[in-house]
């Protein structure tokens, strides 16, 4: 039996036990967690900084955070998520106990990403702990040292049975997904989500994808340019551009491209200074191939800014390239780098024609003044999801469903949609043994009597909530009136 | 000419038709007019694939259709409408939802047992959220398909939800062409082969499936009623049900009783003789029926186990004492067979259902209601009802859908809607307060990552539904402690006025 199989057992009978069912079980394990990321936050900072140039503070503010945050919220509304909840019922069922019943579904399989390692890979297992589950977690090899932290110090917050570290290359990860499991929630590119799926449908294990694509950025000729600039020139180079949700190419009219590459080179000095190479703030690559692939994109166009490189240092200048064609190779795939392509359209119907003709993005980010113009970009296109006037905060908000379309991802998550994604809503109706005679129109012989009695119990609509409300105003009339009589003879 | 359909259907729904809330509510307008006109029709239709009683046929299909599209016509704005999130101190200001969009085209593979509310159903959802659909009915229902396939161009938009019939090889052409949404109604086996077609084009999708639903009857509960309704469950549509009671599990104390009571009710419901009763349909052809009839050797009938292969009757069949390791317990039965498997007690009972796949449905008969809640805590199943059989599936509020083996999604009411919709994070800010985004910009440091940190926390004002309704809630009590205060004060200050105004009401 291989490692990974044998953890995966052990999963499933750690799962099997039922210890994670009990709420006060998942809550200790989510607050354990949360002690995990607080007391072992410098060796976090420490992997990031080897795997990705990350700064503390940009470790803190764009993985921890949101991460605490998480959790923070699970374990507030855990009672709330986890508990039954009553649905609208008809007249066949008004004296029954009707609700949906939130469960775990077992053992789910977890394959982070590089780029963010520590908010991607422990994000959706906040979401399988609250949900009940077990989970296999297999962090990426890319980010070598965040993964090794991970295998070594998470057993010893969380229970290792349960939430088993498997760390290794794609030999393992192939491994991993020929074993059977109740949910594999996978997060990198679409082929690889491809092979993920198919792997899945092998045992009917349903998946949630979290791929990519390009997230074009819109800006309208009338808005304000610097402070869009501003925004977007943030969201791009965050990382090293290597966030999923990074606005990956500008779209925008020929008669503001200057000025928008203006502005961004005011911005790009602001933010990491004349010589971003010495900055702390500014990352890396990951890693040699992945530097090759971003250098390669840049090739046959015009470069506005930057363009530097060290392969040494796997390090790429913050570049903006004007101009550029539609057939260039930067504009084929994911640059997931600090590239930034600036396409000129005629205007935004273009724009929306340019956006529907390709892969539906896991991001839309629209800036413009105007709203009527904001709302007609939203409705005549389609995308996992769209900010206007802003680049990745959709994010930080747990309420929104975070997750992709098309090829951009299946599947949501963040808050209490990760809690519903890794459980099982079942339908749960508890009837009682009497009342036989209203069963009596279904029972065969059949009659067309019987039959229109059915169709009456069935079509009619019961709206439960206004009756309740109604029969409590009449209690209060009599009540008022019986009040008002008795004290006012 | 599969090929042909999706692309028709692909470049009629980028004509942005179908975006309008009006259309869709005309399409489904159209096909409600479509099942009250079509009737007999259907019911003609049923009978020739299935030996559908002309009753069962609404009572089963059609009513539920019905209240389906009812339903849909009369929420699709609420439904179809953005959905305002909570949202934290930092995009306090901007307009955060949910929009739901349509996501293409979808894929409807339906099954052959219920052949019009199965592939119906799904569509119904597909028309609402804004989808075009292509739609591929079971080619064992042939006439239900054919009929389908002549019918619904005449009352809906052609190009936007073509009839796509044929066998093995159609749905295979089908599979290969690239959808948004392929929601299929059938085997496990065929599920796996269609989720497997569908990664290649990372097309999500809803499988309605399987299994083995287990029912359990405690041994203190009314078994008069208890069989009453699992027989009914039971043989309707000839046992040809996803969520008919597949098996009975129950103390070798009550068996008997259980097998009179069964006997009684089918006498009651079919007559001695049940192949010349009207309401007792026939299997679906002779590959179901010889494959029912196969798991059936071996065992001796305690009830029924005649047949008759020139008309594919099956009579009522109960089977005692049947082993857990049998033939009969390995595969979904599909038929009006039921075999009961004696256990020990309850917790026997759960051991057996937690033993094997999740099933689609799960029944419990008992009278002790801590008893059911802990069988319902203690096992898992895509749905579960108490005391009664396949009913959860009438409640549109329920999500009906499997998990595990008996599948992924859930669909009825809105709930299809939602399936068949992707659901859009939206974010709306503004250009200006740009000072508040100051902190996130480098050059970072240890101050400007706790500002960043208070306000990605929720405001202090939780604007979530729970809380309006407890602030509403407490205005109104608030409002009427005043008046009663006020009354209280008027008849204490012993004014004139209010015992004159009464007098005056009583002459």
């Amino acid at each position: 039996m291989s490692r990974e199989q044998s953890l995966v057992q052990r999963a499933r009978k750690a799962f099997q036990t039922g210890k994670s069912k009990p709420l006060e079980y998942r809550l200790h394990q989510l607050r354990c967690l949360h002690r995990f990321i607080t007391e072992r936050r410098r060796d976090i900072a420490d992997a990031l900084k080897k795997d990705l140039c990350k700064s503390d503070n940009g470790t803190e503010l764009f993985e921890t955070m949101s991460l605490e945050g998480e959790i923070n919220l699970a374990v507030e509304r855990l009672a709330e998520w986890a508990a039954p909840k009553p649905v609208e019922k008809n007249l066949l069922t008004i004296a029954d106990e009707v609700y949906i019943q939130p469960e775990p579904l077992g053992v789910v399989l977890i394959i982070g990403a590089w780029n963010y390692p520590w908010a991607i890979t422990l994000q959706p297992l906040v979401g399988a702990i609250a949900a009940g589950n077990a989970a296999v977690i297999k962090p990426s090899e890319v980010s070598f040292h965040s993964a090794k932290v991970m295998e070594e110090l998470l057993p010893l917050y969380l229970d290792r049975d349960l939430y088993p570290v498997v760390t290794g290359g794609a030999s393992e990860t192939q491994e991993l997904l020929k074993q059977r499991f109740d949910h594999v929630f996978y997060t990198g590119s679409s082929s690889v989500g491809r092979l993920v799926m198919e792997a899945a449908s092998r045992h009917l294990t349903p998946v949630t994808l979290e791929l990519g694509g390009k997230s074009p950025c819109y800006i309208d000729k009338d808005c304000d340019l610097r402070v869009a600039c501003r925004r977007i020139t943030w969201g791009k180079f965050v990382n090293c551009g290597q966030t999923c949700i990074a606005p990956d190419y500008v779209l925008c009219e020929p008669s503001i491209q200057s000025r928008v590459v203006e502005e961004m080179r005011k911005c790009i000095k602001e933010f990491y200074t004349d010589d971003p190479k010495t900055f702390e703030d500014y990352g890396r690559i990951v890693n040699q191939r992945h530097f090759k692939r971003v250098m390669a994109l840049m090739e046959g166009n015009t470069i506005a800014i930057g363009g530097e490189s060290d392969e040494t240092e796997c390090y790429i200048a913050p570049t903006i390239l004007r101009d550029v064609k539609v057939e260039s190779k930067v504009m084929q795939e994911e640059i997931f780098g600090p590239v930034l392509p600036i396409i000129t359209v005629s205007g935004v119907d273009e724009a929306i024609q340019f956006i529907n003709e390709r892969e539906k993005p896991l991001a839309l980010y629209i800036f413009s003044h105007d709203k009527k113009l904001i709302k007609r970009v939203i409705a005549e296109t389609s995308s996992g999801g769209v900010l206007a006037n802003d680049c990745l905060v959709h994010f930080t908000i747990s309420a929104l469903p975070f997750g992709g379309v098309g090829n951009s991802g299946m599947g949501r998550y963040h808050g209490q949609h990760s809690f519903n994604q890794l459980s099982h809503m079942r339908s749960c109706l508890i009837k009682k043994l009497n009342m036989e005679g209203v069963n009596s129109m279904r029972y065969p012989p059949h009659t067309s009597k019987k039959l229109s009695w059915a169709r009456f119990f069935i079509l009619k609509q019961i709206n439960v909530g206004r009756l309740r409300r109604l029969a409590m105003l009449t209690m209060f009339s009599a009540l008022a009136a019986f009040v008002v009589q008795r004290f006012l003879r | 000419m599969e090929r042909q359909a999706v692309k028709k259907a692909r470049e009629a729904f980028l004509s942005g038709r179908t975006r309008a809330l009006e259309f869709r509510l005309q399409q489904l307008i159209a096909l409600q007019k479509m099942i009250e006109e079509r009737q007999t029709e259907i019911a003609t239709a049923l009978k020739q694939d299935i030996n559908r009683s002309q009753y069962d046929t609404p009572l089963l299909e059609l009513i539920g259709l019905e209240n389906d599209i009812s339903l849909a016509i009369a929420k699709l704005a609420e439904w179809a409408a953005p959905r305002p999130v909570e949202r934290n101190l930092l995009t306090i200001r901007d307009e955060a939802y949910i929009q739901p969009e349509p996501l293409g085209v979808v894929l409807i593979i339906g099954a052959w047992n219920y052949p019009w509310a199965l592939t119906l159903s799904p569509l119904v959802g597909a028309i609402a959220a804004g989808n075009a659909a292509v739609v591929k009915p079971s080619e064992l229902s042939e006439c239900s398909s054919l009929l389908l396939r002549a019918l619904l161009p005449r009352y809906l938009d052609q190009d936007l939800y073509p009839v796509v019939t044929g066998g093995v090889s159609e749905t295979q052409e089908l599979l290969k062409q690239r959808f948004d949404h392929v929601f299929y109604t059938g085997s496990g086996s065929v599920g796996r082969l269609v989720m497997e077609a569908a990664s290649r084009h990372l097309t999500p999708v809803t499988l309605e499936l399987g299994g083995k639903s287990p029912c359990y009857i405690d041994k203190d509960c009314d078994l008069r009623v208890a069989c009453r309704r699992i027989t009914w469950g039971k043989f309707t549509n000839c046992g040809q049900t996803c969520i008919a009671p597949d098996y009975i599990l129950c103390e070798a104390s009550i068996q008997g009783k259980v097998v009179d009571g069964i006997r009684q009710t089918l006498l009651e419901f079919y007559g001695a003789d049940p192949k010349c009763s009207a309401d007792y349909g026939r299997i679906i052809n002779p590959r179901h029926f010889n494959r029912v009839m196969n798991l059936m050797e071996g065992y001796t009938a305690v009830l029924g186990g005649q047949s008759d292969a020139s008309q594919r009757y099956i009579a009522p069949t109960v089977l005692k004492d049947v082993p857990p390791h049998s033939r009969m317990m390995q595969e979904e039965i599909f038929g009006p067979v039921l075999p009961i498997v004696t256990v020990s007690d309850m917790d026997e009972a759960i051991r057996f259902v937690n033993e094997r796949e999740k099933p689609l449905a799960l029944y419990i008969f008992c009278s002790d209601k801590l008893a059911v809640k802990k069988m319902i805590e203690e096992t898992t199943s895509g749905g579960v009802t108490v005391n009664d059989v396949m009913m959860h599936y009438t409640l549109s509020s329920l999500p009906f859908g499997g998990v595990g083996q008996s599948g992924m999604g859930s669909y009825h009411g809105k709930h299809t809607f939602d399936r068949l919709s992707h659901m859009r994070a939206c974010l709306v800010r503004s250009l200006g307060m740009e000072s508040f985004n100051l902190a996130r910009y480098p050059p970072q440091d240890r101050q400007r990552a706790r500002r960043v940190r208070m306000a990605l926390r929720s405001p202090m004002i939780d604007f979530s539904k729970r809380t309006f309704v407890w602030a509403v809630a407490a205005s109104v009590v608030a409002f009427g402690l005043f008046v009663t205060l006020l009354v209280i004060l008027l008849i204490a200050s012993g004014l004139n006025c209010t015992c004159w105004y009464w007098q005056g009401f009583y002459n």
